[in-house]
C-alpha cells in the first residue's frame, strides 16, 4: 500500500475520491438534489415572508431582519455538515463494526471519516441563502463597513462549528450508549427553534438555547451587534464569543472523541 | 383480515422504541412553543389582526397539532425502501391489494402518533394555554370530525401518488421533503390561509394540501356556515378521487414495466 506522507497530498486525493464517488454513486441526481434543496428553503423562506405578510413587526424584528436571523441559520447548518455526514449515523458505525475500517488504515481515523462523504448536495442551501442574505442586508438600515462583513463572515463561520459540535458530540456518546441517533437527530431537529429571534420565548427557552444548547449563539447574539439592535458593551462583540464558542466545542468534541475512541472495543462483526 | 394484522404490526413497532418515543414528545413540544410564541410575538399588543383574534389563533395552533399527528404517515417513504430494496417484489405477489396494505399501515401510523406525541401535548398544549376556544356549534364539530376523516384520506392518496412516483424517480425521499415544504406554506398547517397575501392565497386554495389541514380547522372554528362545511367536504371528497384516480393510471402502467424487468 503507498503510504501518504503530506497533508496537502491526502487532501488532494480525498477531494478527488469524493468528487468521483458522487459522480458514480449518484451523477445527476446531485444536481436533482440541489435543485430539490434550493426549492425547499425558496419555499422556507416565502414561508417567513407569508407569515409576517400581514404584521408590521416580530417583537421588534422586521422581516428582512427576520430573515436574515434566519439566513444566519441556514448557512452555517450547510457549512457545518458538509464533512461530517458520518457523525449523522455514528452509532451505525459502532454496532455494525464499521468503525474498524477506519481503525486500520495508514491514517489518522477522524481525518479520514471527516473527508469520507461531502455532502455536494448543500449546494443548493448557499445558492439560495447567499443572494437572499445579500438582499436583505441592502433593506436593512446598516451601514455595512467591511469591518461588518468580516463579523458577519466570523458569525457564519462560528455558527457552522457550532451547529457542527452539536452533530457530533451527542453522536459521539454512541461509544458508551451504543444508540445514540434518535437523541442526535432530536437535538439538530431543534434547529427550527432558531428560524425566529429567540428573544419572542419564554426566559426559560431562551436561557436553554443560549447555555445548555447553545443555539442562540448562531444567529440571535451576533445579530445584535451586526444590525446594531443593542448598546450594550457586550453585544458589540458578540461575532467573536460565536466564532470563540465554536472553537471551544469543535475542540469539546475533540476530547470526546479521542477519550471515547480509547473506551472503544470492536463488536467484532 | 390480513390488513388490520398489517395495521397492529406497524403500532407495535412504533410502540416498542420508548426512548424514542420520549424524544419524540420533546420535540412536538419544542416545536408547539415555537409555534405559539411565534403568534404572540406578531400579534404584540393587538387582539385582533385581519379579523382573527390572538384566541382563535391559538386555537387554531392546537387543533392543527392534533390534524398534523394524524396525517403524520411515512408512506412514500415505505414505498420508496421497498422499491430501493427489491422487497417490492414479494410485496406485488401477496394476495391482497399492496396499496391497501400500505395504507393500513399508515393508518397505525396515525393512530401511534396521535397516541404518543399527539393527545399528550395536545393536553399539554391545552392547560399550558388555560384552555382554547370549544368548536362552534355541535354540528360544526360532527362535521370537523368527518373532515378529519376525508384529510386522512386525502393525505393518505397524496402519499401513495408521492410513493409511486418512486418507480420512476429513485430518490422519492427528496421529492417528499418538497412536498412537505410546500405544505407547510400551503396547507395552512403553518400559516392560515387568510394571512397569506391574496396570489399565495389563491394559489393555495387550488393545491390539494388545503384539504388536509385547513379545511378541518377552518370548520373547526366556524369560519363557515353549515352548508360552507358540507360543500368543504365535498371538495376533500373531489381531491380524494382525483388523486386515486391518477395513482391508479400510473400504477397500471407500473405493473405492466415491472412484468417486463421481471420476465
Amino acid at each position: 500500500m503507498k503510504k501518504i506522507k503530506w497533508w496537502p497530498e491526502f487532501f488532494r486525493i480525498v477531494f478527488k475520491m469524493n468528487i468521483k464517488a458522487t459522480i458514480n454513486y449518484f451523477g445527476w441526481n446531485v444536481i436533482t438534489e440541489n435543485v430539490i434543496n434550493a426549492g425547499v428553503y425558496a419555499l422556507e423562506y416565502i414561508l417567513i415572508w407569508a407569515t409576517m405578510s400581514k404584521f408590521t413587526s416580530m417583537n421588534g424584528w422586521n422581516v428582512y431582519e427576520v430573515t436574515f436571523i434566519y439566513s444566519l441559520c441556514l448557512l452555517s447548518y450547510a457549512l457545518g455538515n458538509i464533512f461530517i455526514r458520518p457523525f449523522w449515523y455514528f452509532d451505525d458505525l459502532i454496532v455494525k463494526g464499521g468503525l474498524d475500517d477506519y481503525l486500520i488504515r495508514p491514517v489518522n481515523p477522524l481525518a479520514h471519516l471527516l473527508t469520507r462523504e461531502w455532502q455536494f448536495n448543500y449546494l443548493g442551501h448557499f445558492i439560495i441563502g447567499i443572494p437572499v442574505l445579500a438582499y436583505v442586508m441592502g433593506r436593512i438600515d446598516v451601514f455595512w463597513s467591511s469591518s461588518k462583513i468580516f463579523m458577519l463572515v466570523l458569525t457564519i463561520i462560528g455558527g457552522a462549528f457550532i451547529q457542527a459540535a452539536i452533530v457530533v458530540i451527542p453522536s459521539c456518546t454512541a461509544f458508551w450508549i451504543v444508540r445514540s441517533s434518535s437523541i442526535a437527530s432530536m437535538l439538530r431537529g431543534f434547529r427550527e427553534v432558531i428560524n425566529y429571534p429567540v428573544s419572542i420565548y419564554p426566559k426559560f427557552i431562551q436561557i436553554l438555547f443560549t447555555f445548555i444548547l447553545p443555539y442562540a449563539m448562531v444567529n440571535y447574539y451576533p445579530s445584535l451587534t451586526l444590525l446594531n439592535k443593542s448598546t450594550d458593551a457586550i453585544f458589540s462583540i458578540m461575532p467573536y464569543i460565536t466564532l470563540f464558542l465554536g472553537v471551544v466545542l469543535l475542540v469539546i468534541a475533540y476530547l470526546i472523541w479521542n477519550k471515547g475512541l480509547k473506551s472503544y472495543n470492536s463488536s467484532g462483526s | 383480515m390480513g390488513y388490520i394484522y398489517y395495521f397492529t404490526m406497524r403500532l407495535r413497532t412504533v410502540v416498542k422504541y420508548k426512548t424514542d418515543t420520549i424524544f419524540r414528545i420533546i420535540r412536538a413540544l419544542i416545536s408547539f412553543f415555537t409555534q405559539i410564541y411565534l403568534w404572540k410575538a406578531l400579534y404584540g399588543s393587538n387582539q385582533v389582526v385581519a379579523g382573527v383574534t390572538i384566541a382563535e389563533m391559538m386555537t387554531y395552533v392546537v387543533v392543527s397539532r392534533f390534524i398534523g399527528s394524524v396525517t403524520s404517515i411515512r408512506l412514500s417513504r415505505d414505498i420508496e425502501d421497498r422499491v430501493k430494496s427489491g422487497e417490492i417484489a414479494t410485496d406485488l405477489i401477496r394476495p391482497m391489494d399492496i396499496r391497501l396494505l400500505f395504507a393500513s399501515r399508515s393508518i397505525g401510523d396515525s393512530l401511534a402518533s396521535l397516541l404518543l406525541d399527539g393527545i399528550p401535548v395536545i393536553l399539554f398544549c391545552i392547560i399550558y394555554l388555560g384552555g382554547i376556544m370549544a368548536p362552534a356549534t355541535i354540528q360544526h364539530f360532527a362535521l370537523f370530525l368527518v373532515s378529519t376523516v376525508m384529510a386522512i384520506i386525502v393525505n393518505i392518496s397524496l402519499e401513495l401518488l408521492i410513493g409511486t412516483m418512486a418507480f420512476w424517480y429513485m430518490n422519492a425521499g427528496k421529492l417528499n421533503m418538497f412536498v412537505y415544504s410546500l405544505s407547510a406554506l400551503f396547507s395552512g398547517g403553518v400559516v392560515p390561509l387568510w394571512f397569506l397575501p391574496s396570489w399565495l392565497g389563491s394559489i393555495a386554495y387550488a393545491l390539494p394540501l388545503q384539504a388536509i389541514k385547513f379545511i378541518p380547522l377552518q370548520i373547526y372554528l366556524g369560519r363557515v356556515s353549515i352548508a360552507g362545511s358540507i360543500e368543504s367536504i365535498a371538495v376533500q371528497a373531489a381531491w380524494a378521487l382525483g388523486l386515486m384516480l391518477i395513482q391508479s393510471l400510473l400504477w397500471s402502467k407500473i405493473l405492466k414495466k415491472i412484468v417486463l424487468f421481471g420476465g
